[in-house]
């Protein structure tokens, strides 16, 4: 293996090179060569790779003429840098891939622009894939024309690192895909969710944006999940969400951001989740909690200007913990000085509850018939669950990095 | 006048019991199992309660899930027929196929067809076997 990386050639494939075409470079090449493109190449069918190779482009487009994909990979130690794809075309029988690859190992795709794909790169069965610096938009207008953008299914040890994905389904899209990494990526005007987690266990997404998809990122059926310090901006319509959790077992949330989304963080049948030091800023509802979400803490988070702060129909909602968060709604004092408000701040009001049973009452936001109901349920609390409650807020925001 | 707007309230009022199937809007709908949003139209299916609710789903295995864990009583049970996506079939006729070659929305590969002719001819493509649902 050694002597075959020394003696690595490099071929040069232009059309007025002595090879024309990449299917006669892919033919003549050795494992651990590199193959030069440059120019335009119009395909039939996608090329495939079967040998460790580089292959970058020196001003390199493919076209797919709405026919095929670009690539099939399956090989180990391969490097795709620097080429415009384009015009997969949309087939439902074979999930055509501006790159497929299928159980592969050590790929790194860097560099790319893929216009007008259905699905951009799809990785199945493969491990340790690099993703970076590439961009991908699907021009999906629907979701019948559109798929998703870096699709994993069956996937390990995938870094994803600052790609920028639109117009696709769903931006990123990761199923049965344990230890990865998806770090400052930007995912925006996808149809369905900016980015998808079922199944997928151990992962980490760090400073990524999330900005007016369908729903902002999904996470389901999955645990040891690390959200950090990701924007969640513009997601709104009425099934729209921030940040979906169904079903997430042992997760950290921390130094998110949310803001101006319908929903900042829903979540369903969710244990041992830490949500700390994020800002909700002006979303409709700032925290929903439904299902038996339990164990779950909330603290050091900024409430700033949401139409509610928390709401829940859960009966258990004591065993999820609010403590030194700060509301922009409370309204209480502070004689001791210690930064702490001395009266508890019940987050959730009556006519929050009141909205999640009839969904309809919310065109009476802001109405006289919703300032007498809380004032009416803050005298005599009856409805709304009275151990969700915040027992020490504070008294000015939390200052986070 | 009066006259008039009774008619108006009736019919207002009539329109609004009717109750049956309901075509799944795709895009726009979320499961009310999984929440996810629905999008594949050749998976998926509905119920409806005999008092005439409609619930919809994104894969066979979140409808199953919601039946089980709910006590309500339902008229139809329907599945999205695989070879006609979108249209809705009853689960009682349909034959089921499983298989890890369909890549349903939540991963178990469920695909529902009108009869077992459908199903086998899928079966040759995707593997996997033929079931019916259990489900009354």
């Amino acid at each position: 293996m050694l002597t075959g990386r020394i003696e690595a050639r490099q071929i040069r494939v232009c059309a007025s090179c002595s090879v024309r075409t990449i299917d006669e470079a892919l033919r003549m090449a050795h494992p651990y060569d590199t193959l030069l493109l440059n120019g335009t190449f119009r395909m039939d069918s996608a090329y495939v790779i079967t040998k460790p190779l580089a292959i970058i482009g020196q001003h390199a487009v493919l076209d797919g003429m709405g026919k095929t994909g670009m690539w099939k990979i399956q090989a180990t130690h391969v490097l795709i840098e620097n080429i415009i794809m384009q015009h997969t075309g949309i087939s439902y029988l074979e999930d055509r891939a501006a790159i497929s690859i299928t159980k592969s190992s050590d790929v790194r795709i860097v560099h790319l622009r893929v216009n007008q794909s259905y699905f951009g790169i799809y990785a199945y069965q493969s491990n340790h894939i690099l993703i970076e610096n590439s961009y991908f938009d699907g021009s999906g207008t629907n979701e019948f024309n559109a798929a998703n953008g870096i699709h994993l299914w069956y996937c390990d040890s995938v870094q994803l690192i600052h790609n920028v994905v639109l117009h696709h389904r769903d931006g990123i899209y990761l199923e049965f895909t344990n230890n990865s990494r998806i770090v400052g990526n930007i995912s925006r005007d996808n149809i369905r969710y900016g980015m998808h987690f079922m199944f997928s266990n151990h992962d980490a997404y760090v400073g990524n944006t999330f900005q007016s998809n369908g729903a902002g990122v999904a996470v389901m059926y999955s645990h040891d999940i690390s959200m950090m310090k990701n924007t969640f901006i513009h997601n709104y319509g009425t099934n729209a969400y921030g940040l979906l959790l169904k079903e997430i077992h042992d997760s950290e949330i921390r130094q998110n951001d949310f803001n101006s989304n319908t929903v900042g963080i829903f979540m369903e049948e969710c244990t041992r989740l830490n949500v700390i030091k994020n800002i909700f800023q002006s979303n409709g509802w700032a925290v929903r909690i439904t299902g038996s979400s339990t164990d779950n803490q909330f603290a050091g988070n900024n409430f700033l200007q949401n139409s509610f702060d928390v709401a829940s129909l859960t009966p258990n909602i004591q065993d999820n913990r609010f403590y030194e968060n700060y509301w922009s709604d409370y309204s209480g004092y502070d004689l001791n000085k210690d930064g702490i408000g001395d009266v508890p701040f019940h987050p959730m009001n009556m006519f929050a509850y009141v909205v999640m049973r009839y969904g309809i009452s919310i065109v009476l936001l802001r109405s006289l018939l919703e300032k007498l109901l809380d004032i009416a349920e803050s005298v005599i609390p009856v409805i709304t669950p009275s151990q969700l409650v915040d027992p020490k807020p504070l008294m000015k925001p939390d200052q986070h990095d | 006048m009066k006259n008039c707007l009774t008619a108006i309230v009736f019919i207002v009022l009539i329109s609004g019991c009717k109750s049956g199937p309901e075509p799944i809007r795709y895009g726009y709908d979320s499961c009310d199992f999984c929440r996810m949003t629905i999008v594949d139209n050749r998976f998926g299916g509905e119920l409806i309660t005999s008092k005439g609710k409609v619930y919809k789903f994104d894969a066979a295995e979140c409808l199953d899930n919601f039946y089980h864990r709910t006590h309500e009583s339902f008229a139809w049970v329907l599945f999205v027929d695989f070879n006609h996506p979108g249209t809705l079939i009853p689960a009682k006729q349909a034959f089921l196929l499983q298989s890890d070659q369909l890549h349903s929305p939540m991963g178990k590969g469920i695909a529902a067809f009108q009869n077992e002719q459908q199903a086998k001819e899928a079966q040759k493509l995707y593997g996997g076997e033929i079931k019916r649902c259990e489900l009354p």
